[in-house]
């Protein structure tokens, strides 16, 4: 498939070649005719004017520079120069009808006029060259060629012009709409002119403004549920809390449903504190609160909190501007995922590099799979689909990705060469954005 | 597209047609020859020369305007005619010749003057003056 540069160059071009050959064509072969035409006539004129004023005959009257005669006596040539047998016989033969005529003829590339005329039992002929038409000729072909050839040029020059003004709106929608396709719904393009390009420009931002609208729509919708959620939740927080101390008291599968509730009560609640957490990611009304922080202890910190004593460190003091509460869920998030899927043991590795902190958590496990890696970061993407259910709200990845990037960070997901899979955290020690 | 690429092609498929530089022609006729030739006599001998007359040469007033003689621009380059001047025209009828004189006592001169002139592709016969002679060609 030619690109539409290429295809509106062709277009051009053909249609300029087309026209300049049509025009520059008509043009050569009218002129040529023309200026053949007047050279014939002009020498025939010429020629039967001096046969007229001849009395006996010379054939040297009919010569002269450019030209040779011969003057045949009965088809017996009685003088002149010029070889009867350049005369052609189907010239002899119009000649015989009475007609003074003529004929063209092009010998070794050089053309020349025989003209002939008979008067009683007397032919008279006489051949010039045409060596100053065929000059002429010549220049009219060149010039002729010439301008088609700038016509070309310019048509080229025109194409290109076009496509480019007709290219580029084409490039920024394709840009826009790359842009649409990663997630970023602001996004819009400059509406010019009225065309029909304008139109598609018109329409993707009806489209993209919609679009936005809608996913706003709906991560309110998320957040408002999640609130509303929160208070029955705390009330069966501290009912569940009840029922599950008061477990082993229970006989039998009352003691059971009891925990289980409690168990998926504390599961429920984790879950809606994570979809407020996305949410106001989603509405951008999450907001760092930066401070100066040993990010080793404050991962420490985490570990101990949690209960985590089996998790292998390496900690190097590095201190970093970042936001304690957010660095802890995100360390604590990555550890935790570590733990629920990866293999034993898992390694919490703290270093300060050129400006960043790192923050790695790597497990020896069986790895990601590489068609899981690109996804590990989505909302409620399960790498075993098999599994309907974990531990984890699934969100628990999505947020610490979500509190990277707010700190102007990254977070990535990668195995490691040994086995296992390894998330490695860059924070900027100078602070986020 | 593809239909412009063909109009494009059949274009220059048609160019060697109409060709560059001079080409050659078929034999062109234009307006038919004028004049006549008469045989007039220039050292004794029958020479043919060219008379403007503005019509298509034909036998019998190439014979009319012999009969007349020679004009003064042909006096002036020394021809003369040994056809007597007459008054009456010299015909041609088919193959015959009449003539206003004697035949008999034209001189040879004269007659291949008048034979040559009529320009028939056949042999013709001169009468006139009661006499006959031929058939006879033009010898020259």
């Amino acid at each position: 498939m030619k690109s539409l540069r290429t295809r509106l160059l062709i277009a051009f071009v053909v249609l300029c070649g087309v026209t300049a050959a049509v025009v520059a064509g008509v043009t050569y072969v009218r002129a040529r005719t023309v200026l053949l035409e007047k050279a014939q006539v002009a020498a025939v004129e010429a020629f039967t004017e001096k046969v007229a004023r001849m009395t006996e005959l010379n054939a040297d009257l009919l010569s002269d520079r450019f030209s040779a005669a011969v003057i045949l006596h009965r088809g017996r040539a009685v003088q002149g120069g010029l070889d009867p047998s350049a005369v052609s016989p189907e010239l002899r033969a119009r000649v015989a009808s009475g007609e003074v005529s003529w004929q063209r003829v092009v010998v070794g590339g050089r053309a020349g006029l025989v003209m002939g005329m008979r008067v009683s039992d007397v032919e008279f002929y006489s051949a010039r060259t045409m060596d100053d038409e065929q000059r002429d000729i010549r220049e009219l072909a060149l010039v002729a060629w010439l301008a088609a050839g700038c016509s070309m040029v310019v048509a080229v020059l025109l194409a290109l012009l076009a496509a480019r003004s007709v290219l580029r709106p084409v490039r920024e929608l394709r840009e826009a709409a790359r842009r649409l396709g990663e997630g970023d719904l602001t996004t819009r393009v400059a509406v010019r002119g009225s065309d029909e390009l304008a139109g598609v420009a018109a329409t993707f931002n009806t489209t993209a403004e919609a679009l936005e609208r809608q996913v706003a729509d709906a991560r309110r919708f998320v957040a408002d549920v999640s609130h509303e959620l929160r208070t029955p939740l705390a009330a069966m927080t501290a009912v569940t809390d009840v029922l599950d101390e008061e477990a082993e008291h229970l006989p039998g599968d009352a003691g059971t449903a009891a925990r289980l509730v409690a168990q998926e009560t504390r599961n429920l609640t984790r879950l809606v504190d994570d979809l407020m957490e996305i949410s106001r990611f989603d509405s951008g009304a999450a907001a760092l609160a930066p401070d100066e922080v040993d990010v080793a202890a404050a991962a420490t910190a985490t570990l101990r909190l949690r209960g985590w004593s089996d998790v292998v460190t390496d900690l190097h003091p590095v201190t970093a501007v970042v936001d304690p509460r957010r660095l802890d869920v995100v360390v604590a998030n990555l550890v935790a995922n570590a733990l629920r899927h990866g293999g034993p043991p898992v390694t919490l590795t703290v270093r300060g590099e050129r400006g960043q902190v790192v923050v790695e958590v790597a497990d020896r496990g069986p790895g990601l799979d590489p068609e899981v890696l690109p996804h590990v970061f989505d909302r409620f993407y399960k790498a075993d689909s098999s599994r309907a259910r974990s531990e984890g709200s699934g969100l628990g990845l999505a947020i610490a990705w979500e509190n990277a990037v707010l700190h102007g960070g990254s977070l990535v997901a990668a195995n490691r060469p040994g086995g296992g899979a390894v998330f490695t955290l860059r924070l900027p020690s100078g602070g986020g954005r | 597209m593809r239909a412009l690429l063909r109009v494009a092609a059949l274009l220059v498929a048609a160019l060697p047609v109409v060709g560059c530089g001079v080409q050659p022609t078929e034999p062109i006729g234009g307006s038919p020859a004028t004049g006549a030739v008469l045989y007039l006599v220039r050292d004794d001998t029958a020479v043919p020369v060219l008379r403007a007359t503005g019509r298509p040469p034909t036998g019998a007033q190439a014979l009319a305007l012999l009969a007349g003689g020679p004009n003064a621009e042909e006096q002036a380059e020394g021809l003369s005619s040994r056809v007597p001047r007459t008054d009456v025209p010299i015909t041609l009828d088919g193959t015959t010749i009449t003539v206003p004189a004697d035949v008999a006592a034209l001189p040879d001169l004269a007659v291949t003057q008048i034979v040559c002139t009529s320009a028939s592709p056949g042999p013709v016969t001169l009468t006139g003056g009661g006499h006959r002679r031929g058939p006879l060609t033009c010898p020259l």
